[in-house]
């Protein structure tokens, strides 16, 4: 008994010297990746771009990192069909409130290219090492939003009813129903747009909004309960409703191009809370480095309030009624 | 079908004819059936030694508790020994009647010594012979003198077995010799449960008090089983108390637990039930992490036995239930529901003849769901429909070769509701029945020599798809070259037609929904080549080496590239794994010291890329002594060194662009956030893991209560094994801290 109890004290005195914590560098050697992000709309002729490269970080958060690594000095073009082409200049604006870095905001941008439905879009990065970025796609159709509400409340029915046509194939929509209005702040009127989800929920006496997914139909209804509820919700905790002008409720209709539906739908659906996935996919169509390039086409309906429907929740109308 | 296939089945069902046409005469000898049970509560005791000491033959019980020794001389008195770890040995008269099976009823009684070991030379005489490479029998004891970490849980337990790996300590999943975990089929009584995992994977489903012995086989398992490529439990669980009522209440960190047990008319019954209370263990594994997480299960099973309406006749009916439950409060944040259901009945028969026979009707579900509620997470909506009818025939001939034969029909549905990559909804489920043949014959004639071949025949196939394998043969043997040594080898092919739509990067993961493989899929095939030496030099000292090569082809895995809604879901890679195990036990009373090492290799093949799965444990050494302390204290250690997990190294960050809100002008803001570029898959590794754990337990009785105290300690030098990095802020994960843990059981 002696001697297991003797090669057990042997035994626990080199376990314990052994058990120091390992430091373990996760690194593996450092790649050039150029990363191209591009999203052209077809309803606007200014369209822009950014070009950013890769980075490592001393600490193994990604956060810590400091440095814009925007590149400077490409060439990058867009053309579509056989005639239409543009190419991005390069420039800075002043950086969004909450970003990452303090540097100004490098992007390429043009203001005079609209691409055309239905036709081939292309775009290529050259950089000014020679390295090129390039991605095709082919810009959606534009659709007709043949049925919707001029005049809202709709006389009998209690919901908004919209459809559209398209000759999209396999067509992916994201839509938005916005009220525009003014809230007079500080003696001036400042523009806001209340969306109009999908449905509510409540939690914690908060009101939470359930906006719509991407889907395929070309039609939307919208329960007036919801449109009510928005109504109610601009004017939350304040009680001077009159500081609230009204002005009109306007559909917005994206269509997505194949790419960036699948973009989107990568990027904002994300797993559940409690797996953890070690080695995710990552959702690129750029040829010769990473990002995205993706056409959408913006077309919209707008629809007019009646003033009894407005002044029902104390607001004041913005526009003469039916116009 | 391959050539090949077609060659080994002829050759495996010439063997039969030869051998049954060289069964020796019966004029003078009768056949001894046993079934050997506890005398306190008559349940069945499997794997225990039965020799007739004058003609020094004998046999195991089977996991029902029964044996049989054929060609015993009839009409002459000889002495049977039983024996059995933990009970006395038993020695009773025994007299066989000519060309008749004689049956003996015998009751082992607990001995108070707990480890006290049987004689060797009994088992040498007993296996000398048997098939039994890879297959590892294991007797709730066993697992109960482990370090119980929360609970005593089997799959946990499991892991110190050679040639069985683990991703860490935090999932209770599995790996065995370089298969997948979704390559493992569990069944219970016979029945197959589809996800036993409670809590993300940390414990098992299966309650440790409701089991009886558990078969765990590794590999080159024989034709009855099927279904699965890598390896196969079989948990039997217990009858109930026959003699008397019984009731057991036990408490952890994690669940409370209930037993209860007693007669019925001709039978018995138990009842088992547990059910989580605390959270608080829960978080020490994830990471201090809350989870709203509620599990239960339940499990129940009616024994009816009365030889006045069949004689030789046993019925059971067994339920088991396991829910888990993940529910938020807060409409923004998804939840998660998983359970499992399952029903059997089986009809079991001995005659008068050496046959055995059962039928049995099982139906498993499973149901796992995520609800996203007001989340970004992707609904997800899983249900498995299987129904099974099962019957199996076993006889034994004079010769003691055996012959078994069965038909397993199951009928599957599966539906799997999840949203593609455009956010549509679609379902990946179908239905299809699968009827299996299968026919095995036992050669155990030659005392030197024993061989195990047989086919299993798939008469329809579950996922239709004309390249799937009909036949599947197998064979294993032994051979013994002197007493002290023997060989053993075994080769089979496998094949596997139920798949997970799981994420093999994935450490951490809810539950994997099944489908059964889509008909664009050739079903997945494994062959496995096993062979090993067994030897016991001295009493008490065992040491085994086995070897092993399993390659699969058309492996499953999930399409990482997928980008348009038609790509194929699934794409076929290939699989391959290869190593050597060492074993050995030295078991001096009250000393039990088990020592295991185990070299592997295993890799993947995906698009002409080669890469090692995330459980590709290069060495991995285990170690575990128990001592019986005597006066009801015993105590033990486990020392678990694994090299290296494979990792993807990272190389660098860029920004993502992310839709905060696509409506948003391009100027109001910034919409990107770093993500991570990885490097070639799973080329890094992690640093060595190593584990100390202990245990100290003390058995108290105090009137009619028997009360089990159990304390542990977890990671006793608080080793920081890591399990992951966080790819999007860079912080290291470790495994389980230092963890102090007891468990109490008082038993009525």
């Amino acid at each position: 008994m002696k001697k297991i109890f003797y090669l057990a004290a042997v035994f626990s005195v080199f376990i314990i010297f052994s058990s120091c914590n390992e430091n373990l560098d996760p690194y593996g050697t450092f790649k050039d990746i150029y990363v191209l992000n591009c999203i052209v709309r077809g309803d606007s002729t200014f369209q822009s771009a950014t070009l950013t490269h890769d980075y490592t970080t001393t600490s193994f958060n990604p956060y810590s990192n400091t440095t814009d690594e925007s590149i400077k000095g490409a060439t990058i073009r867009i053309w579509s069909g056989n005639d239409k082409v543009t190419i991005l200049r390069d420039t800075t604006i002043p950086r969004p409130a909450g970003s990452l870095y303090q540097s100004p905001y490098s992007v390429y941008y043009s203001n005079n290219f609209q691409p055309d439905p239905g036709l081939p879009i292309t775009i290529e990065a050259i950089l000014p090492n020679g390295r090129k970025l390039t991605c095709s796609s082919v810009v959606p159709e534009d659709l007709e939003i043949n049925d919707h509400e001029n005049l809202i409340p709709p006389t009998g029915r209690n919901y908004l009813k919209y459809s559209w046509i398209s000759n999209q194939k396999n067509p992916v929509y994201i839509t938005r129903l916005g009220i525009y209005y003014f809230k007079i702040e500080n003696g001036q009127k400042v523009r806001h747009i209340a969306v109009v989800p999908q449905s509510y929920t409540q939690y914690n006496n908060q009101w939470i909004p359930v906006y719509t997914k991407p889907f395929s139909e070309n039609a939307l209804a919208v329960d007036m309960s919801l449109v009510a509820k928005t109504m109610e919700l601009i004017s939350s905790g304040d009680d001077n409703k009159s500081n609230y002008i009204i002005l009109g409720c306007i559909l917005e209709v994206l269509s997505l191009d194949p790419g960036l539906s699948l973009y989107y739908n990568a990027t904002a659906r994300s797993g559940d809370i409690y797996s953890v996935k070690l080695d995710e996919t990552d959702n690129t169509n750029i040829q010769g480095g990473y990002g995205l390039f993706g056409v959408y086409n913006r077309n919209y309906s707008v629809g007019f309030f009646t003033h009894d429907y407005i002044n029902s929740f104390g607001y004041i109308p913005g526009l003469e009624e039916g116009k | 079908m391959p050539k090949k296939t077609t060659f080994l089945s002829i050759l495996l069902l010439t063997l039969f004819f030869l051998c049954h046409s060289g069964k020796i005469s019966a004029q003078d000898y009768g056949t001894l059936r046993g079934y050997v049970t506890d005398s306190t509560s008559s349940e069945a005791l499997a794997f225990c030694s039965a020799v007739i000491k004058e003609l020094m033959i004998g046999a195991t019980t089977d996991v029902r508790g029964y044996f049989m020794i054929p060609s015993v001389p009839a009409n002459k008195n000889f002495t049977l020994i039983v024996s059995y770890v933990g009970y006395r040995s038993k020695r009773i008269n025994v007299r066989i009647s000519k060309d008749k099976v004689t049956q003996f009823n015998i009751e082992l009684s607990s001995s108070s010594i707990e480890m006290q070991t049987i004689d060797r030379i009994e088992k040498r005489l007993i296996e000398k012979n048997v098939t039994d490479i890879s297959l590892q029998r294991i007797a709730i004891r066993d697992l109960e003198s482990l370090p119980k970490g929360v609970e005593t849980d089997v799959f946990r337990s499991i892991k110190y077995l050679p040639g069985v790996q683990s991703t860490g300590d935090v999932s209770a999943q599995y790996y065995v010799r370089g298969g997948a975990s979704n390559q493992n089929l569990v069944m219970i009584d016979g029945i197959t449960i589809y996800n036993p995992f409670h809590a993300l994977g940390l414990f098992s489903v299966i309650d440790p008090d409701m089991i009886n012995n558990i078969e765990f086989y590794k590999g080159g398992f024989s034709a009855e089983y099927g279904g699965r490529l890598s390896s196969v439990m079989q948990i039997n669980t217990k009858d109930g108390n026959k003699n008397s009522f019984g009731a057991k209440a036990s408490g952890s960190l994690l669940s409370g637990k209930l037993l209860l047990e007693g007669p019925i008319p001709d039978g018995s019954f138990i009842i088992t039930g547990r059910k989580s209370y605390s959270n608080d263990i829960i978080k020490k594994f994830l990471n201090d992490q809350t989870i709203p997480l509620d599990f239960y299960d339940f499990s129940f099973k009616l024994n009816y036995s009365n030889p006045d309406f069949i004689q030789g006749s046993k019925f059971l009916i067994n339920g088991f239930s396991s829910a888990d439950n993940i529910l938020h409060n807060d409409p923004r944040i998804e939840d998660y529901k998983w359970s499992n259901n399952v029903f059997g009945f089986k009809w079991f028969q001995v005659g008068d003849s050496p046959l055995f026979y059962d039928l049995g009707i099982s139906v498993s579900d499973f149901h796992g769901q995520v609800m996203p509620k007001l989340s970004s997470a992707r609904a997800t909506d899983n249900q498995v429909d299987d129904v099974g009818l099962q019957m199996n025939f076993t006889y034994m001939f004079d010769s003691k070769d055996e012959i078994a034969l069965g038909f397993h029909i199951k009928q599957i549905k599966t539906d799997l509701y999840l949203e593609n990559s455009k956010g549509i909804p679609v379902n990946l489920g179908s239905q299809a029945a699968n009827i299996v043949f299968y026919a095995k014959y036992k050669l155990m004639q030659l005392d030197f020599f024993g061989l195990d071949a047989g086919v299993r025949t798939n008469l329809t196939t579950l996922s239709r798809n004309p390249q799937a394998s009909l036949l599947e043969p197998r064979a294993s043997f032994t051979l013994q070259v002197i007493p002290e040594i023997k060989f053993k080898g075994a080769v089979g092919i496998y094949q596997q037609e139920m798949i997970t739509v799981s994420d093999e990067n994935e450490v951490i993961n809810i539950f994997e929904p099944w489908i059964i493989s889509p008909p664009y899929l050739t079903p997945s095939k494994a062959v496995h080549y096993i062979l090993g030496l067994d030897t016991e030099p001295f009493n008490n000292i065992n040491f085994t080496v086995e070897s092993y090569y399993k390659k699969v082809n058309n492996l499953p895995l999930l399409n990482e590239s997928k980008i348009l809604p038609t790509d194929p879901d699934f794409v076929a890679g290939t699989g391959e794994s290869y190593g050597v195990e060492f074993f050995t036990r030295i078991s001096p009373s009250p000393i039990n010291f088990t020592a295991s090492y185990t070299y592997a290799y295993a890799y993947k093949e995906l698009n002409g890329l080669l890469y090692y799965p995330r459980y590709d444990i290069r060495q991995t050494f285990n170690t575990a002594l128990e001592i019986d302390l005597g006066k009801g204290w015993s105590t033990s250690a486990v020392w678990t060194y694994n090299s290296g997990l494979p990792f993807t190294q990272l190389i660098g960050y860029y920004d993502k662009y992310y839709f905060q809100d696509i409506f948003a002008s391009w100027d109001q803001l910034d919409p990107r956030a770093p993500y991570t570029i990885l490097s070639i898959q799973n080329l890094g590794r992690l640093p060595d893991y190593h584990r100390l754990d202990l245990t100290l337990s003390k058995k108290l009785k105090i009137d009619t209560y028997t009360i089990d105290l159990d304390f542990s300690i977890i990671n006793v030098y608080n080793r920081k094994n890591i399990f992951y990095f966080k790819r999007d802020t860079g912080e290291r994960v470790n495994m389980l801290p230092f963890l102090p843990t007891a468990t109490v059981k008082v038993s009525l």
